[in-house]
């Protein structure tokens, strides 16, 4: 299906839910997420833990992707709600490995850094209770990527091992699929997102794939 | 002994298990006695919150050397100047291409010999990754500059 009648879907579907939906109370919540990215279009690249310790790494504490954000839901038919979100987070992974090389041509080492993407994320999902408290949903989501932080291989002539680049787009549409545990006061997802188009922009989308492709884990408190 | 695989791929975090029948019958009681306590609301919040902190594949990526009889571009990381020495293993064409740290191209070549040379000029760009791609009509080789 293009993307085009995805959204038109996504959108007849939105008014229709709000043509049936009764006066109940929207709930707020405020929650905290952390998160894998998995790179399945990508083997170069490779899962980072969410919190972890590793001897070996520098440096040694090994803190992944983390965010926080909004949640509301609010209640349409029977069992279905709908379900916003949006959240500020930072999902890390293991770069694509980098072999350095010395001005002479000699192979010296392979260099594998964590590299990060801070990123604004944004669902819209139609919920379905399968109990009172347990739903799942899908709908359409997005990704707004403010930036992407790439830890540099240091040396002596380097001042900062932080580098940026700008390969991949800034906004790319995602597939959500959520479950959602809530309770009175405290709300439970796990939602996986999938990116819809090649994260790579430009000339190079040409000759690079890689989809946007991250599992999250939410905990949110009641606001209202 | 029936032994059954249980195949599980994340990434790079690929490994085997083998369960055998006693073991799946004995994980299914102990699902059934994870399931009790996930009925018990007071649990459920600190099973999330473990599987939080403790999920995720902490395997730093095995990575295997490359062929780089194909593809070397020195020195890496690169202040000005890059050299890229392209070999095939034939007399087929190739193209090679860089990209520069907002994936525009920089460099547009059509090689036909088995050697050459280029020259990657970065001294007036930004700092950052810089991509080499040699293209062959069997395969893509991919290499990743430092500019410092």
């Amino acid at each position: 299906m293009k993307l085009r009648n995805y959204y038109i879907l996504l959108l007849l579907l939105f008014i229709s839910f709000k043509s049936f939906s009764q006066t109940s109370a929207t709930e707020y919540f405020i929650t905290v997420n952390g998160n894998l990215y998995i790179p399945i279009k990508n083997p170069a690249k490779g899962i980072y833990p969410i919190l972890w310790y590793d001897k070996e790494t520098n440096p040694k504490l090994l803190i992944g992707g983390l965010g926080v954000g909004l949640s509301a839901f609010r209640p349409l038919e029977n069992k279905v709600s709908l379900k916003g979100g949006v959240n500020i987070s930072k999902h890390t992974y293991w770069d694509e490995p980098i072999q350095l090389v010395d001005a002479g041509g000699n192979n010296m080492q392979l260099f594998v850094a964590g590299s990060s993407d801070l990123a604004v994320g944004i669902t819209a999902t139609a919920h379905y209770f399968l109990t009172e408290k347990i739903s799942f949903g899908t709908g359409l989501g997005g990704q707004i990527l403010l930036a992407t932080l790439s830890r540099l291989a240091e040396f002596n002539d380097s001042r900062s091992s932080i580098g940026v680049h700008h390969y991949y787009k800034r906004l790319m549409p995602t597939l959500p699929f959520e479950v959602s545990f809530k309770a009175k006061k405290t709300l439970f997802n796990i939602r996986y997102e999938y990116g819809l188009l090649n994260r790579y922009k430009k000339d190079i989308a040409a000759y690079k794939k890689d989809k946007f492709s991250l599992l999250s884990f939410e905990v949110g408190l009641k606001l209202n | 002994m029936y032994t059954t695989p249980f195949y599980s791929s994340f990434s790079n975090c690929t490994k085997y298990f083998y369960l055998t029948l006693d073991e799946i019958k004995n994980s299914v009681k102990k699902f059934r006695i994870i399931s009790i306590f996930i009925r018990m609301k007071k649990i459920l919040p600190i099973l999330l919150s473990g599987f939080i902190f403790l999920s995720g594949c902490n395997d730093k990526p095995e990575v295997q050397p490359t062929n780089t009889f194909d593809l070397q571009v020195y020195p890496n990381p690169v202040i000005d100047k890059a050299f890229i020495s392209v070999r095939t293993q034939n007399t087929s064409s190739f193209t090679l291409k860089a990209f520069g740290t907002s994936g525009e191209l920089l460099l547009d070549e059509i090689g036909i010999q088995d050697q050459q040379q280029f020259i990657l000029n970065l001294s007036d760009k930004p700092k950052g990754k810089y991509q080499v791609i040699l293209k062959t009509d069997k395969s893509n080789f991919t290499k990743t500059v430092i500019k410092l």
